[in-house]
């Protein structure tokens, strides 16, 4: 019982009681089925895109998708028993945007622990004897949490979008939703509204430049020098409204009844996100996600890395499969390395010449004149 | 040209590496100045800001 209480944060009192009991045998339930998911989806080779089609690649990743969010968020009790998990394992940050308030999550949000490490400060040195309030933080630098996301940057870039965020997984899901997709717009050669869609094309451009501006001044600049609140995540983050939010206040009516004006604005950001994923590709990740910042700043440096094999490329003479599959609007025979890709590997998937290999040394299975195309 | 293809090729897995390196250090930096501590004292309470309720 001592080492199940150290591992689910719970004391004795809460170990005898028979929901925690069963939220335990849910949660290693849910725990090993997950990882089975993933060990599966891995040993028969459905992460890898080169043998695989558009429909067949698109449901392994769902699916890999979908067990990893299972594993980072099975702590069952949590979602039985309306609260979140309290054990020392919590100190470890979650890959993805995976709020530490969601009810079932085992890590931490990166971004939310940046700002929770950014925002201690000294209260004795902040508060001078005026009243006026001048904030001196205690810690120099977040450096454990940054330090993490450069490892995980260096190694991979935004794979983690593609792969291992929740909140990702939640757009890829809606906008698999039929609507129109501004996409068929903007992209469309003979569009009925040309100007409309380069007006499009050019304020989607513009505005993927906002989450670098989110990045630097809601979640670096004032939480360390100015705030004590974690800014992005008490305005902005929809990910902590949908995982944690919600769910806990449908299970806590405590904490429901404190709803209020903060509350009605996650919400609405939240709607306006769902509904804006219905007819663009994960809208969050494209202009508002710090994170996503964060990893695309790796995208052109981390091991691994996308590959374009150009002589298989030209033997189909440019059919921009790969750019039309691309859910975040790059060209990955120009750029396949963007900034903005987030490793999908729908590209990949739908090249019918296989030319784009993903690895460390990009090689591609056709073989001839490999190599990766300088940015 | 062989020659500053493996070059590059090598250049493009130092600086991973490097930066992978870099953010190890930092990472136990970090850990040794307590910073996971304060992750976590934050990460086991319900964030009410981050719930839209704080």
């Amino acid at each position: 019982m001592g080492f199940l209480g150290w591992l689910f944060g719970l004391d004795r009192d809460e170990l005898g009681d028979p929901a925690v009991i069963a939220g335990i045998v849910l949660s290693f339930v849910l725990f090993i089925a997950a990882t089975a998911v993933m060990a599966l989806l891995i040993k028969r080779k459905r992460l890898s895109f080169v043998k695989a089609s558009l429909r067949a690649w698109d449901r392994a990743r769902a699916l890999f998708q979908g067990a990893f969010f299972v594993l980072t968020n099975s702590f069952a009790v949590g979602w039985l028993k309306g609260t979140v998990y309290g054990g020392k394992l919590k100190f470890v940050c979650v890959p993805g945007l995976g709020c530490y308030s969601c009810p079932g999550a085992w890590g931490s949000c990166p971004i939310g622990a940046l700002q929770a490490v950014l925002n201690e400060f000294d209260p004795k040195a902040s508060f001078r004897p005026d009243g006026s309030f001048v904030k001196k933080p205690v810690y120099l630098f977040a450096f454990y949490v940054i330090g993490g996301m450069m490892m995980l940057g260096a190694a991979a870039g935004r794979l983690v979008c593609g792969f291992l965020c929740p909140f990702g997984f939640i757009q890829d899901l809606i906008y698999k939703i039929p609507a129109p997709k501004l996409k068929a717009v903007v992209s469309a050669k003979d569009a009925k509204h040309p100007k409309l869609g380069s007006f499009l094309l050019r304020l989607d451009g513009y505005a993927r430049y906002l989450k670098y501006a989110a990045l630097t001044v809601l979640v670096l600049f004032l939480p360390f020098f100015a705030s004590a609140d974690p800014v992005f995540c008490k305005y902005v983050c929809p990910s902590g409204m949908l995982f944690g939010g919600i769910p806990l206040m449908a299970g806590n009516a405590g904490l429901a009844g404190q709803a209020g004006d903060l509350t009605l604005l996650k919400l609405a950001i939240l709607a306006s996100l769902v509904i804006m994923s219905l007819f663009v590709a994960r809208p969050f990740c494209r202009y508002f996600c710090p994170l996503g910042a964060f990893y695309a700043l790796f995208n052109r440096v981390s091991l691994l890395r996308y590959g374009v094999d150009d002589g298989a490329c030209a033997r189909c003479g440019g059919c921009s499969a790969c750019r039309n599959a691309c859910p975040m609007g790059v060209d990955p025979v120009k750029t396949p390395n963007s900034p903005e890709c987030i490793r999908c590997g729908r590209c990949g998937a739908v090249c019918p010449n296989k030319a784009i290999s993903f690895g460390i040394r990009t090689k591609t299975p056709n073989g001839r004149g490999i190599r990766v195309r300088k940015q | 040209m062989e020659k500053k293809n493996a070059k590059t090729e090598k250049l493009r897995i130092a600086l991973p590496a490097a930066i992978f390196a870099v953010g190890a250090v930092f990472w136990i930096v970090g850990m040794l100045d307590g910073e996971a501590g304060a992750v976590l004292r934050k990460a086991i309470y319900v964030c009410m800001e981050c719930i839209g309720l704080g």
